[in-house]
């Protein structure tokens, strides 16, 4: 006798997970687009017990009956409008009233988030999203949950959510960012940017995944990261000094960091050795947003060797000019070059 | 480190086509919003306010609407929020009706007479109110504003089996509270 007391319990959450699966049937009868199994099953399961075509029936009148009237209330449009119009021409003479509603609270605390840069999109049937995001002149430094960093660059914008360190830890990236990833218990860190797929355990490296680029890039500084498009097609392991590239049609190559100046913009750091003054130019460029031109393109060819904390771009043209002999002159944010170059 | 997202709150010269758009929008959304907020809470200047605050959200933030997706589902998943946050907080003070049981025994018992339709649709319309609010909101939806599962689901950002799951909970409740009456 003793034992069998377990039996019921279990026996009644199984009624209980059948019923729920009925009910859920019934609804997809009632409005939703059954296939043609699914109707099988419901013709089968109504035979099954005298019980079920009642409830089908009770359902459907359930169904019926709840077409609910519309005349209850009647709001008045045009009066609504005008007081949202006035609200939103930002009139000074805002009557006092409006600044105890909860109109004028809401759009307050509205303008507060906006500015601190969170943006919570409040969703109580879901977890909560939290999404921080960059302008054009600013780069911000995030803490996650589970302490790991993140360095955000220009333009960009991570999202993740209030659960995030619960099961896994997901992150989602437009734009491009440097992440120092702790080790949490096996927990995979995921980043997912446009068409691809990032997961490390624990380890840093850069994700650089721009809309208006034909491809998302990541760049391993220390430890090893799986990279592969969001499909799983196929996948490649980066590690220290290795960078992987996704195009937008799912291509993947595993290839080698060319310089460290990639995650310069985080490192605040620029080393140049023996590099042509091509990829200096554009790494220049990139890094301080500058145009630069030149009268000759044997200048192009020519090699610079240098390295600079906290870089500061005039420097860096003065020392750049003086050690391959050529002349600037700069216009605005453009730098004109002119010289004889090299061979 | 962190700073003023400065273009967000600033006009642009888009600002007089947003203003047309905005007042497009609210004519055509303000009315069914309300009417499915007070369904939910029952209280006209509450709705009001809730779908009032809903627009003043979506001005606040025009810079940054996404105008690929529906601006429709977006109002109605911000009202919905809004409205089981408002929900929520107020728990304490939010009237949930009370079927009156032997009222609708009595009528179940009414054999020899036809039951009165209205009446039977007022019990299902008070029947709707004790539902939990996630699952009131779908069910209300459903009936409502005749939007299919697909359209709740991506409205609200759920699975169409999770609405397919909720409908039929809303079902269930009301047949159980309805017992006798349907």
């Amino acid at each position: 006798m003793g034992g069998s007391k377990i039996l019921p319990v279990i026996d009644i959450i199984i009624r209980e997970m059948e019923e729920s699966k009925d009910w859920e049937n019934i609804a997809k009868h009632l409005k939703g687009k059954p296939t043609e199994e699914e109707r099988d099953k419901l013709l089968h399961w109504l035979n099954e017990d005298p019980e079920n075509e009642s409830k089908l029936q009770d359902a459907e009148r359930l169904w019926n009956l709840a077409k609910l009237p519309d005349d209850d209330i009647n709001p008045n449009v045009e009066n609504a409008w005008q007081k949202f119009s006035s609200v939103i021409s930002e009139d000074d003479s805002e009557e006092a009233g409006f600044f105890s509603s909860i109109l004028f609270k809401i759009a307050a605390s509205v303008i507060l988030v906006l500015g601190i840069g969170y943006f919570l999109i409040n969703n109580p049937f879901k977890d909560q999203l939290i999404t921080i995001q960059t302008s054009a002149i600013e780069t911000k430094e995030i803490q996650l949950p589970d302490g790991s960093i993140i360095w955000l660059n220009k333009n960009s914008k991570i999202t993740y959510s209030d659960e995030f360190n619960v099961e896994d830890r997901l992150v989602n990236l437009s734009g491009e960012a440097f992440f120092e990833v702790k080790k949490a218990d096996g927990k995979r860190f995921t980043i997912l940017s446009n068409n691809a797929k990032t997961e490390v355990l624990g380890t840093q490296f850069n994700v650089r995944a721009y809309d208006g680029e034909p491809e998302v890039q990541v760049t391993v500084v220390k430890g090893k990261v799986s990279f592969s498009p969001k499909n799983d097609a196929e996948t490649v392991y980066l590690e220290s000094g290795d960078k992987g590239l996704l195009e937008k049609n799912n291509t993947l190559t595993k290839t080698i960091t060319e310089n460290n100046n990639e995650t310069a913009w985080k490192t605040k750091k620029l080393s140049f050795n023996n590099t042509q003054l091509t990829k200096v130019f554009s790494t220049l460029e990139g890094y301080f947003g500058t145009d630069i031109f030149v009268n000759n393109g044997n200048i192009l060819h020519c090699k610079f060797t240098g390295t600079f904390d906290n870089p500061d771009l005039n420097q860096i043209i003065e020392i750049l000019s003086i050690s391959v002999d050529i002349k600037y002159k700069k216009q605005g944010k453009t730098y004109y070059f002119s010289g004889k170059g090299c061979k | 480190m962190v700073k003023k997202i400065q273009p967000l709150l600033e006009e642009s010269p888009k600002d007089m086509d947003r203003k047309g758009l905005i007042e497009e929008l609210f004519k055509t959304y303000y009315s069914p919003l309300v009417k499915l907020v007070y369904r939910m809470l029952k209280n006209v200047e509450v709705s009001e306010d809730i779908v009032q605050d809903v627009f003043i959200k979506v001005w606040n933030n025009r810079q940054n609407l996404d105008e690929t997706k529906s601006i429709k589902s977006y109002l109605y998943r911000s009202a919905i929020n809004t409205t089981l946050n408002h929900i929520e907080k107020n728990k304490r003070s939010v009237q949930v009706t009370k079927i009156d049981s032997n009222l609708v025994s009595y009528s179940g018992n009414q054999t020899e007479e036809k039951v009165n339709f209205k009446e039977l649709e007022k019990k299902v319309s008070a029947a709707i109110d004790t539902l939990p609010p996630k699952c009131k909101v779908i069910f209300v939806m459903s009936r409502y504003d005749e939007l299919s599962y697909k359209e709740i689901a991506d409205t609200l950002e759920l699975s169409v089996k999770t609405v397919e799951n909720q409908i039929g909970k809303a079902l269930s409740i009301m047949r159980e509270q309805l017992k006798g009456s349907l």
